[in-house]
C-alpha cells in the first residue's frame, strides 16, 4: 500500500482548515478568538499518544465517523478552555447544563471539521451523536481505533486562543483501510505505508539508543516516552517546539538522507547532565567546559539515533559537530526551519521525547528533519527485512 | 490568507498573535510575536490612522511565485503595505527586530540568514519609499516582540534579557 | 609508550587525558584532522586516539594521511560513530582499532595495548 505525499499535504491541509472552520465556529458561539497554531498528522503508536494526554484534564467530544471516512474524532478543551465556554454559554452554576453546553459545542466545532474532509471526498461522512468525555489521557481519547497496538495515523490541531491562555485539541483518527484508501496515489511521489511503520520503529530504537547513551555518560535513568513520526508544514514547527527555553545542540547531517538534529533540554535537565559530566562549581551561566560537555553528548546522541539508518540502509550518513544552543525552543528551530523553508512546504519530523521513568524530572526533547525528497528515495530502498540490523559491533568489523 | 477589508480575526481581544510566516493588520490593538530566531519581525506603522501591520518573515527573497508570501522579507512586507494601502492607512514607518545568529550552518556562504534577512529587509523598505524609524537586530539571542498599534510603540525582549523600547 | 589524542571537544579531551595519563605519556591534543596530522609528524607518537567527526577534517581523512606516510602508526579510531560503512572505511584508511563512545576506562586501555604490542 502506497502512500501519496500530495495527499498527505492535501489531507494535512483538509486539517488546517477544519480546526480554522471549528475554531471559527467557537467564536461565532462563545466570541472566544483562536488561533490555529500546529496541524499535523503524525504516525505513532496509541500508547504514545495517550501519554500526551496524561497529566492534564481535558474534556469535550467523542465522535464516530462513518461512510466516505470512518474513524474517530476527539475534540477537547483543557480546564481553562472549558471554563471561559461554559462562562460565556452557561452564567449559572449549573454542571448539567454546563456538560450540555461542553457537548453542543464540540458537536458543532467537530461539524465544522468534518465538513471540508466530506466535500474533497465529494462523499458523504455520517457523524454519530457526540458522547461527553472527560478525563486525562486515555480517558478522553478515542477508544476502537486505538485499541491495538499497531501504529496509527493520527491528525492534529492544537488551537490557542489570541488573547487568553487557553486551546483546545482536536484529534482525528481515521480507521486504517479508510485511510489508505482516501489516499491512495495519484502521482508517483508515493511512500509505502509499511516502510514508514519500519522507519518509525528504527528511529525509536534509535532514539533508546541515544536515551542509553545520556544514560551511560550520566548516570541519570531514562526511557523512550514519546516517539512519532508526523508530517507537518514547515512553518508550524517552531510552534510545536514552543517559547520554553532549552538547552541543546544543532547539527546537520549529509547522506542519505541528510537533514537536520536538534536535541533540546529543558533548563533543570541540562544543569543535571552538566553537573554529572562537570563535576566543578560554576554559577548560572553556561561555562566553556559545560557548552562542550552538552556538545560532545549531544554528539554521542546523535549518532545513537541515526548510525541504526545507516546500518540498515548500507549506507554512511556523516553529521557536522554539533554547535551548543541556549534559547526559547522556537527561536532555536528558526534558523533550521529557515533552511528548510527554501525548498519545501511540509516537512518530516521525527520527534522523541526522553525522561526519566519515575519522576518525570528529567526531558530531552530530540528532533529530526530530514530532507523530504531524499527521505522518499531512501524509503524507497528501505529492505524492511533488513530493520533489526541497527547496529554495527566493530569487534566483527576489524 | 485573509484578504484586507474583511473583519479582523480576534476583533474583540486587545492583542493578536501573529505566526511564522505570517502577518497580520490592526488597528488600536497590539500584534505580538515570539520565536523570533534568525526571522524578522516588522512593524509598519500608519500614524496618521494608526494602523499597523506585523510581518514575521523566515527567509530573504522570494524567488519562486509559486511560493507563500508571508514567508519572505520583500514579498511579505509588500503584501502588508498593500494590505495598509487597501484600508487608506497613509505614510508608513517601520520598526525592525530579530536576524539574530542563533546557529551557524558550515554551509552558508552568503552567510548567516538572520543577517541575510536584515540586509533584504532595509532594501525592500528603502526600495518602497518606508523610513525605518527604528531597529534592535542581530546578535545571538532570540526575541519576542510586541507591537501596540495605538501609539506605535515596539517593544523587543530578548531571551538574554534585554528589553528595548523602539 | 606516547599518545597523541585528536578530538574536537574539549570535554572528551579532558576524559581521555584523564583516563589515559596515569599509564601513558599524552605528547599532544590536536582539536581537528589537520592539527592531528602536524602534532603525528612532530611527535611520533605510538598510538592516536582519532575521533572521527571533526572540523576542517575529519578522522579517517587524517588516519589515512597519517598512516599513508608511516605505515607502522598505530591509529585507534574513539568516535559516536556506529555505522558499518565507516568502520569499513576506517579500516581501509590504515586504522587498527575501533572504540565507540560512550566507553568504559578498561575497554579503552585494553585496545590500546592491543593495538601497540
Amino acid at each position: 500500500m502506497q502512500v501519496d505525499i500530495q495527499s498527505l499535504e492535501t489531507f494535512n491541509r483538509l486539517a488546517r482548515d477544519g480546526a480554522r472552520s471549528a475554531a471559527a465556529s467557537l467564536s461565532e458561539l462563545t466570541g472566544i478568538d483562536t488561533n490555529v497554531e500546529v496541524t499535523n498528522v503524525s504516525l505513532m503508536a496509541p500508547a504514545d499518544l495517550r501519554y500526551e494526554f496524561v497529566g492534564r484534564r481535558f474534556s469535550g467530544v467523542h465522535i464516530g465517523l462513518d461512510g466516505a471516512l470512518s474513524g474517530e474524532t476527539v475534540l477537547m478543551f483543557d480546564s481553562e478552555a472549558r471554563a471561559a465556554v461554559t462562562d460565556v454559554l452557561v452564567p449559572s452554576d449549573d454542571p448539567e447544563m454546563e456538560r450540555s453546553s461542553v457537548k453542543e459545542v464540540g458537536n458543532i466545532m467537530t461539524s465544522g471539521f468534518i465538513d471540508g474532509w466530506a466535500e474533497h471526498l465529494e462523499a458523504g461522512i455520517d457523524i454519530t451523536p457526540p458522547d461527553y468525555v472527560e478525563g486525562s489521557g486515555a480517558e478522553v481519547l478515542p477508544t476502537s481505533t486505538l485499541a491495538g497496538d499497531e501504529q496509527v495515523f493520527v491528525f492534529r490541531s492544537r488551537v490557542e486562543a489570541v488573547s487568553d491562555a487557553i486551546d483546545f485539541r482536536m484529534c482525528f483518527v481515521p480507521e486504517r483501510a479508510a485511510l489508505t484508501s482516501a489516499l491512495e496515489a495519484e502521482s508517483d511521489d508515493t511512500v509505502a505505508f509499511e516502510k514508514l511503520e519500519v522507519f518509525n520503529e528504527m528511529t525509536e530504537q534509535g532514539a533508546a539508543k541515544a536515551a542509553g547513551n545520556i544514560t551511560s555518560m550520566t548516570g541519570l535513568e531514562t526511557d523512550v516516552e514519546v516517539n512519532r513520526l508526523s508530517f507537518v508544514p514547515i512553518a508550524d514547527i517552531p510552534a510545536a517546539v514552543g517559547d520554553q527555553p532549552y538547552v541543546g545542540t544543532v547539527l546537520e547531517y549529509h547522506g542519505r538522507p541528510s537533514g537536520y538534529l536538534v536535541i533540546l533540554f529543558d533548563r533543570p535537565s541540562a544543569r543535571s547532565v552538566v553537573d554529572a559530566l562537570v563535576p566543578t562549581e560554576t554559577d548560572g551561566a553556561w561555562g566553556e567546559m559545560e557548552q562542550s560537555a552538552i556538545e560532545e553528548l549531544g554528539n554521542i546522541m546523535t549518532s545513537g539515533f541515526i548510525d541504526g539508518w545507516a546500518n540498515v540502509l548500507e549506507t554512511s550518513i556523516d553529521h557536522s559537530p554539533p554547535q551548543f544552543v541556549a534559547d526559547m525552543g522556537s527561536s532555536i528551530m528558526s534558523p533550521v526551519v529557515g533552511r528548510m523553508a527554501r525548498d519545501q512546504d511540509h516537512a518530516f519530523l521525527l520527534d522523541s521525547t526522553i525522561e526519566t521513568d519515575d519522576d518525570g524530572v528529567f526531558r530531552c526533547e530530540i528532533f529530526a528533519l530530514p530532507d523530504g525528497d531524499e527521505l522518499r528515495e531512501v524509503l524507497g530502498e528501505l529492505l524492511v527485512d533488513r530493520a533489526d540490523e541497527i547496529h554495527a559491533d566493530p569487534d566483527e568489523v576489524f | 490568507m485573509r484578504p484586507a477589508g474583511e473583519p479582523e480575526p480576534g476583533a474583540g481581544s486587545d492583542r493578536l498573535k501573529v505566526s511564522v510566516a505570517d502577518y497580520a493588520v490592526a488597528a488600536g490593538r497590539t500584534l505580538a510575536t515570539s520565536g523570533l530566531g534568525s526571522c524578522l519581525g516588522i512593524a509598519l506603522y500608519a500614524p496618521e490612522s494608526g494602523v499597523g501591520a506585523l510581518v514575521h518573515p523566515m527567509l530573504p527573497f522570494r524567488e519562486d511565485a509559486g511560493r507563500p508570501r508571508e514567508r519572505f522579507v520583500d514579498s511579505g512586507v509588500r503584501l502588508a503595505l498593500e494590505a495598509l494601502s487597501a484600508r487608506e492607512a497613509g505614510p508608513v514607518e517601520a520598526k525592525l527586530t530579530g536576524g539574530a545568529t542563533i546557529v551557524r550552518f558550515e554551509a552558508d556562504p552568503d552567510g548567516p540568514v538572520g543577517e541575510r534577512n536584515v540586509a533584504a529587509a532595509r532594501e525592500v523598505l528603502a526600495a518602497e519609499g518606508v523610513g525605518l524609524v527604528g531597529e534592535e537586530v542581530g546578535g545571538d539571542a532570540g526575541r519576542s516582540m510586541r507591537f501596540d498599534t495605538a501609539t506605535g510603540q515596539v517593544v523587543v525582549r530578548r531571551t538574554d534579557g534585554v528589553e528595548t523600547v523602539l | 609508550m606516547d599518545v597523541l589524542i585528536a578530538d574536537d571537544s574539549d570535554f572528551m579531551r579532558n576524559l581521555l587525558r584523564e583516563i589515559l595519563e596515569e599509564e601513558y605519556r599524552i605528547v599532544g591534543e590536536a582539536e581537528n584532522g589537520v592539527e592531528a596530522i602536524e602534532l603525528y609528524e612532530a611527535e611520533d607518537p605510538d598510538v592516536v586516539m582519532m575521533d572521527i567527526v571533526m572540523p576542517i577534517r575529519d578522522g579517517i581523512e587524517a588516519t589515512d594521511e597519517i598512516t599513508d606516510t608511516d605505515p607502522r602508526a598505530n591509529v585507534i579510531m574513539c568516535t559516536s560513530v556506529g555505522q558499518e560503512q565507516k568502520m569499513k572505511s576506517a579500516i581501509q584508511a590504515g586504522a587498527d582499532g575501533y572504540i565507540t563512545k560512550p566507553f568504559q576506562k578498561p575497554s579503552v586501555l585494553d585496545e590500546i595495548e592491543n593495538v601497540a604490542t
